[in-house]
């Protein structure tokens, strides 16, 4: 298997379910890969940092001086 | 140029529901803005061609759709970075390219992961990710909705779902690393 291929295990193992096959060639690959080792830990991480992260929730109205500011804008380029 | 517009009036009937269109696709507020701005602009020059078949709204709003949907295919091409900028195509092909081998670092920081500068920084690699795939990865990644749910709203099968997060994830790994763990 290619480190390639084991990313990308890596990173579907977390958001479904793997082969039987799957399982065990990515185990076989991370004992003899080091780099795919740290990568798995990194991307454990990542995924951590990821879930902590809460979606802005952005008004939908603009302000009144964003509209002013926008019909100055408006009349200067006319 | 039509000297039948009134611009004030245009903005107070119709910026917040181009705004409010706007918001719900880019997640950004500075961003929106400018698309008012332009759909505004747009408006005004091609205002004489406009028909009347539709209201002046759903005309504007067509406009700013059109802008969105350039805006993701410039930046779709932009932003992917190929997988051979990670992997290699010859020698030891699929092997880590040298400069992009993890150095798993990051599990040193594990305590700091509420850390709001890290998060910001997060965010600010997320902004990098081509427009589809940000919407996949919040989806999934940050709000973990269910799998199946979110290939049905971004209509996307489960193996182009497993590919975006492979890929995204190695982007933002490697943007990660750079900005924060290494820096």
């Amino acid at each position: 298997m290619s480190c390639r291929k084991a990313s990308y295990i890596i990173e579907k193992r977390w958001v479904s379910k793997i082969s039987l096959w799957e399982k065990l060639s990515l185990k076989f690959h991370l004992m003899i890969c080091n780099l795919c080792r740290k990568y798995e830990s990194d991307s454990k991480i990542l995924g951590k940092i990821l879930k902590s992260l809460n979606k802005h929730e952005h008004s939908s109205h603009l302000s009144k001086t964003d509209k002013d500011a926008l019909k100055d804008a408006l009349k200067i380029s006319e | 140029m039509s000297q039948s517009i009134n611009i004030s009036d245009w903005v107070d009937q119709y910026a917040d529901a181009l705004y409010a269109y706007a918001i719900s696709r880019v997640d950004d507020p500075d961003q929106a803005k400018d698309f008012v701005q332009d759909t505004f602009l747009a408006g005004i020059k091609s205002y004489d061609k406009f028909e009347g078949k539709s209201s002046v709204k759903t005309w504007l709003i067509s406009i700013l759709k059109r802008k969105i949907i350039d805006y993701y295919r410039q930046r779709e091409a932009r932003k992917t970075t190929p997988l051979s900028h990670f992997f290699r195509e010859n020698g030891r092909k699929g092997h880590w390219v040298q400069d992009m081998a993890p150095k798993g670092n990051f599990a040193e920081d594990e305590s700091e992961i509420e850390n709001e500068e890290l998060k910001m920084t997060l965010q600010s690699c997320l902004e990098l990710l081509p427009g589809k795939w940000k919407g996949v990865v919040f989806d999934k990644l940050v709000d973990e909705k269910d799998s199946d749910e979110v290939c049905k709203e971004h209509e996307i099968t489960p193996s182009n779902l497993w590919v975006i997060v492979h890929r995204a994830k190695l982007q933002l790994r490697e943007c990660l690393e750079k900005k924060w763990f290494n820096a």
